[in-house]
């Protein structure tokens, strides 16, 4: 694996920062690392790297030419020879910040960080002035001046990651997505026509950088990494595209791909690169692993995510990648988006990620385009209000996206279908039924001092917590009140029957014949599992939307019976959590219900709850 | 960098955005290869069709010019898709031509391209109505000429129809400057407009909305084409109305004008009858049919087109050789057979906004309101116990609705007030309730025009209608129009009957629509429905509540809207 610069800067010795500082001139106080942003702007500037090539030796150039087209993949290179030219030309590296040595699995190694490769590498082929050979004559103006926000790849990924919101991706037995369902999301692809090897790579990414989770043999965007995601669409554009590079692009073949990406990022806006001229000084020159095959794989690949634009034998950076790689990306557009008196919204292009993740919480999308649409509907408030976000929430949200408020006629059916869907609920509950309401006041009693009382249903009826069943059969059996072992479920239905039901996985006929296999074996049930960044004493509030999670996860308690540490504040407004160790929890008439590990009964609205993890059990 | 106003979606739709300064200017380069599909008050839909693209290369806007306009007021790049299907759908128009047959039996069809005859010959909707090879080409009988038009559209290559109209019999007459009743008289701009578009082909649709004058854009064209006419409309009372708008505003006299009616059979220049009469079937035969088609007509216009019933599609496939004209407010068939009227009658050749002619002044501003009711406990029990079928009229007669129409009669008590309903008992009730005239299908024709005359005098405040007068009634004093039930999710509906009160009043006030539906019901979901299509023409609902006595709930009072306060 290449090294990065910034998490070498954290571990460098204080003498080696103090050398590195003393040479590129960077202020540098003791004890602290070196400033990455600076470190890096100077070492990389092509003026003093052109400089430091007239200072190498033309031995010094062989070996760097070596070291960076012609030796490991990785710019990492074994222990040197003491007293060698190589050893030399390291050191005279090394003081300016471009080349380091680390201790790795392997033993200490030396190493060419990533972010430094490619400027380098820049540097020695202008040297030799090779970028000339290898760019064609051919010029054609590109039409804008920027990367639009809403390109090819972030489109097909926002476009995934929320079809996997709210629909499973099924995998085959090879793990690999259902090609009915590849072919559902190039319907909903950019421009509806990406290619599903290049979906497969978005899914890919998807996966890596932590927006999909693997749950019941399918990829799904799980209740538990909203969190993730709603920091992850809180990035820039920019930010973006440098994580699709590293995770895409310059993953498997990094010598040959950090040549093309080099010379691709040299060329002038309106150049192109010649294809055949770069193979043939890539075989001349014995670059490494390198052969037509890993050019032609690299290459389409880069142009089936967008990144690269081919012309017979030409290639060039798209333009979303020319001029984002610079940061020249269109203004993004706070709340642009428009709800029309229908209810539709309009998410227009320039709107920032995380207006549109927010925008994907509240409403149905309906069409996937430049302009994506979404639909308010009884079905998005119905989600909404199965995420725990009250009306007031739900409309405060619109009101900061949208560029005109919300049409007066969709504010109020938004407030009818709330007040038709909150009505209502049905819950799942462990009633003990008695035969009169004197059998069930004695058991209340009882209950009540062991600490296992809930609340009562009925004069007949007392909720109790399913979790603890066994604990107050041994309680009721102690005090002479014997209950049969067996557990009446009037109304429920067949289990399997539910099973197809509630899975949305099985939205078709079709597909539920491709992956009934299946369900002949046991589904593994594994609890979300929560990462706790933000929910701190004293660290800024979680966003609303976070209250799905919340509500998964003392979901997924109830049903697993693991205990939870629930964080909440006092008062709505508080920034400060703090936070109650439950055993047993439900959630009931919008409140989170339950008892602590002192055997207290706790209780708490569920707009004051910011966070929730379950506790392994002991 | 410069904001530009449009949108390019790859699904071939186009979002004009209204706030932007370059909009206008957007609007007319976008006008002749595009359809406006919806105009709500932020963003307006247009759309690329096979249909809007070959009417563009007829009028000679090349696929060049179209996808450079489409650049040039684009924001971001105009997708692949788009610029693919100006080019393929450009070069399609005009590769086959109708053309009379050299030796004049019939009509050729021909083209410049032998594989296109070869593949078009083979076209299993062609192969019935194409005639024996003709040189570089196919003989094609006169009574298939609509036929084939229409198969040839379907199969993705029109035919540039070259074989003229019949001229029809001349007629004289000209527009009067003043009215018989002496007010001034002249076509608006847009009906002119209308006119000259229409005139340039010889065929197609013009959309206006309710209240907008498409009759006076059809009289228009009448005295434009100067030829015997034949007028199609939907009822006996509309037919009375054209009557009287042609003797209004041109230069005919009574004796130039025949009604063609169940009652009364007169063949005159100008000829007016209805879909019903003509659409008879006697046998295999039609006969009003054949005695109307076997006169020279020039010109046939088909007023509320989206009305045309099945049976007339298909005799109209017959009469392409005269000069055919549509007019309507909506083009909107819920039988999905827009597609026919553009075949046999043509395609849409004028359109224009509600809320532009609302803004010239062409029609009366209007607000829309729905009042949800709240169903009684025991009208719940109904709602809920009953069949499906049955549910939605449970909710749509629901008694409550009575006391809010009470409300609502009481605020607009110096008004001119419709109710319209879907049911008749229903209006029965409402009739007992208030005391008001009720007209229906069942009406005598006498007794129903002496009742839109009182209206229209001021003599009746209040009328209840049936469906019947959905559609082509003048009623221009109308201010107030309250839906009480209707046709499940009809758009086409809603905007018809918002149109009943959309003429100008002569106070220059506003005109204001009700639909009282019950809430959460079924009847509630229809009204979205129908409303949409108001919706993208831009008008807003103001949403109220009532309870089951069909009192206002709303706090402030909104019912009858009082507290209402234009912004």
């Amino acid at each position: 694996m290449a090294f990065s610069l910034e998490d070498i800067l954290l571990k460098l010795s204080e003498e080696g920062r103090r050398t590195i500082a003393a040479h590129t001139k960077i202020p540098y106080k003791p004890g602290k690392p070196l400033p990455f942003e600076k470190l890096i702007a100077r070492v990389t500037n092509p003026v003093t790297l052109a400089e430091l090539m007239r200072t190498l030796s033309p031995e010094e150039h062989g070996i760097l030419s070596d070291w960076m087209l012609r030796t490991r993949e990785e710019f990492t290179f074994p222990p040197l020879t003491s007293h060698s030219t190589a050893l030399k030309l390291a050191g005279k590296l090394g003081v300016r910040g471009l080349m380091y040595q680390v201790q790795s699995s392997h033993g200490w190694l030396y190493t060419i960080p990533s972010e430094v490769s490619s400027p380098l590498l820049l540097a020695l082929l202008q040297h030799h002035e090779s970028p000339a050979t290898m760019i064609a004559e051919r010029r054609t103006p590109r039409p804008v001046d920027t990367a639009p926000l809403w390109w090819p790849l972030a489109h097909n990924l926002f476009m995934i990651v929320s079809h996997a919101r709210r629909e499973s991706l099924p995998l085959s037995q090879q793990g690999f997505v259902y090609k009915r369902v590849i072919n559902k999301l190039i319907l909903k692809s950019w421009e509806h026509s990406t290619s599903g090897e290049a979906l497969d790579l978005v899914i890919y990414f998807a996966r890596r950088v932590g927006l999909l989770g693997y749950q019941n043999n399918s990829f799904r965007e799980l209740g538990a990494d909203i969190r993730n995601a709603h920091a992850f669409w809180q990035s820039s554009a920019k930010d973006l595209l440098k994580m699709v590079e590293s995770t895409l692009v310059l993953h498997s073949n990094p010598t040959f791909q950090n040549l093309l990406w080099t010379m691709l990022g040299h060329l002038e806006p309106d150049q192109w690169l010649d294809l055949d001229a770069l193979s043939r000084w890539a075989t001349e020159e014995h670059v490494i692993a390198y052969s037509s095959y890993t050019r032609d794989y690299v290459i389409n690949e880069a142009a089936a995510l967008g990144l690269v634009e081919l012309d017979k034998g030409l290639c060039r950076y798209t333009d979303t990648a020319y001029w984002g790689r610079r940061g020249l990306f269109e203004a993004v557009t706070t709340e642009s988006i428009v709800i029309q008196p229908t209810g539709e919204v309009l998410v227009p292009p320039s709107a920032p990620y995380a207006d549109r993740w927010k925008v994907d919480a509240l409403a149905t999308p309906v069409k996937w385009d430049r302009m994506v649409v979404y639909q308010i509907d009884r079905k998005s408030v119905e989600a909404a209000i199965d995420r725990g976000i009250s009306i007031e929430d739900y409309l405060e949200a619109w009101k900061g996206l949208s560029r005109k408020g919300i049409p007066a006629n969709v504010e109020t059916n938004i407030r009818d279908w709330y007040r038709a869907l909150t009505r209502h609920r049905i819950l799942r509950a462990t009633v003990i039924h008695s035969q009169d309401q004197t059998e069930s006041a004695k058991l209340e009693q009882i209950l009540t001092k062991a600490g296992e009382y809930q609340m009562r249903l009925s004069p007949q009826d007392l909720i109790i917590s399913e979790a603890h069943l066994a604990t107050i059969r041994k309680t009721l059996e102690r005090a002479g009140i014997p209950i049969p072992q067996s557990i009446d479920t009037p109304g429920t239905v067949d289990e399997d029957d539910d099973m197809f039901d509630d899975d949305d996985m099985f939205d078709d006929d079709d597909m539920f014949d491709e992956v009934n296999h299946f369900l002949s074996e046991p589904i593994e049930v594994r609890p979300p599992q929560v990462v706790l960044h933000a929910v701190l004493p004293g660290v800024p509030l979680i966003p609303i939307l976070d209250r799905y999670t919340i509500q998964n996860i003392v979901r997924e308690s109830i049903t697993n019976r693991y205990p939870l540490t629930v964080y909440y504040v006092v008062h709505p407004d508080d920034k400060i959590v703090t936070h109650v160790d439950l055993v047993s929890a439900n959630i009931k008439e919008g409140s989170l219900i339950g008892i602590d590990i002192h055997q207290r009964a706790f209780s708490v609205p569920l707009q004051h709850v910011r966070s929730a993890i379950r506790r392994e059990l002991s | 960098m410069e904001h530009r106003p449009l949108i390019a979606q790859s699904d071939l739709s186009l979002l004009l955005e209204v706030d932007n300064p370059g909009f206008e200017e957007a609007r007319q380069a976008l006008v002749g290869f595009t359809e406006l599909v919806k105009s709500p008050e932020h963003i307006h839909t247009y759309r690329l069709t096979a249909l809007s693209i070959w009417n563009a290369v007829a009028a000679g806007i090349t696929p060049d010019d179209m996808i450079n306009r489409l650049r040039r007021y684009s924001q971001y790049a105009v997708p692949e898709t788009a610029s693919y299907f100006i080019q393929d759908q450009g070069r399609r128009f005009g590769r086959l031509q109708l053309k009379k047959a050299p030796d004049s039996d019939g009509f050729w069809l021909t083209g410049d391209d032998p594989t296109l005859l070869t593949q078009i010959s083979r076209h299993r909707s062609v192969i019935p109505v194409l005639g024996p090879p003709l040189d570089n080409g196919f003989r094609i009988r006169p009574e298939h000429r609509g036929l084939l038009k229409q198969a040839l559209a379907k199969a993705g290559w029109p035919a540039q129809d070259l074989a003229g109209y019949q001229p029809g019999r001349p007629l004289n007459l000209e527009l009067r400057d003043v009215g018989l009743n002496g007010t001034n008289f002249f076509l608006r701009d847009y009906q002119r407009d209308a006119v000259n578009v229409f005139s340039a082909s010889g065929n197609g649709v013009v959309v206006l909305p309710c209240g907008a004058g498409k009759t006076m854009v059809g009289i228009g064209v009448v005295a434009k084409e100067s030829t015997w006419t034949l007028i199609l409309t939907t009822s006996v009372a509309a037919l009375h109305q054209w009557r009287h708008e042609i003797l209004d505003k041109t230069t005919l006299g009574p004796e130039d004008i025949g009604e063609y009616s169940a009652r009364i059979k007169e063949l005159r220049p100008v000829t007016l009858t209805t879909y019903q009469l003509l659409s008879h079937r006697k046998g295999d035969t039609y006969p009003h049919f054949d005695t109307l088609n076997a006169q020279d007509w020039g010109l046939i216009i088909y007023d509320e087109v989206h009305l045309l019933p099945a049976p007339v599609f298909r005799l109209t496939a017959s009469l392409q050789s005269r000069k055919r004209l549509g007019l309507t407010a909506t083009l909107l068939r819920e039988d999905g057979r827009a597609d026919d009227v553009f075949s046999l009658i043509g395609p849409k050749r004028f359109d224009l906004p509600w809320k532009d002619l609302e803004e010239q002044g062409w029609i009366a501003s209007a607000q829309c309101r729905e009042i949800r009711v709240a169903l009684s406990d025991s009208e719940r029990d109904r709602y809920a116990l009953a069949e499906d079928a049955d549910r939605i009229r449970v909710a749509a007669e629901n008694p409550a609705k009575l006391g809010t129409i009470e409300e609502l009669l009481q605020e607009h008590r110096n008004d001119h007030v419709l109710i319209i309903g879907q049911y008749l008992s229903q209006l029965q009730s409402v009739q007992e309730r208030i005391q008001a005239p009720l007209l229906t299908g069942q009406t005598p024709l006498a007794e129903r025009e002496r009742l839109y005359q009182d209206f229209r005098d001021g003599t009746i405040p209040v009328l209840i209608v049936s469906k019947v007068a959905n559609f082509s009634i003048d009623l221009p004093e109308a201010n107030v129009a309250i839906q009480i039930s209707g046709t499940f999710g009809s758009r086409q509906e809603e905007a018809q009957r918002l149109g009943r009160i959309l003429r100008p009043k002569s106070d220059g006030g506003q005109a204001t629509f009700y639909s009282i539906v019950s809430a959460e019901t079924k009847e509630q979901d229809f009204a979205q429905k129908r409303q949409l299509f108001l919706c993208e023409q831009g008008y807003r609902y103001d949403i109220a509540h009532a309870d089951a006595t069909g009192a206002p709930t709303d706090a402030p009072q909104v019912i009858p809207f009082s507290s209402y306060k234009e912004v």
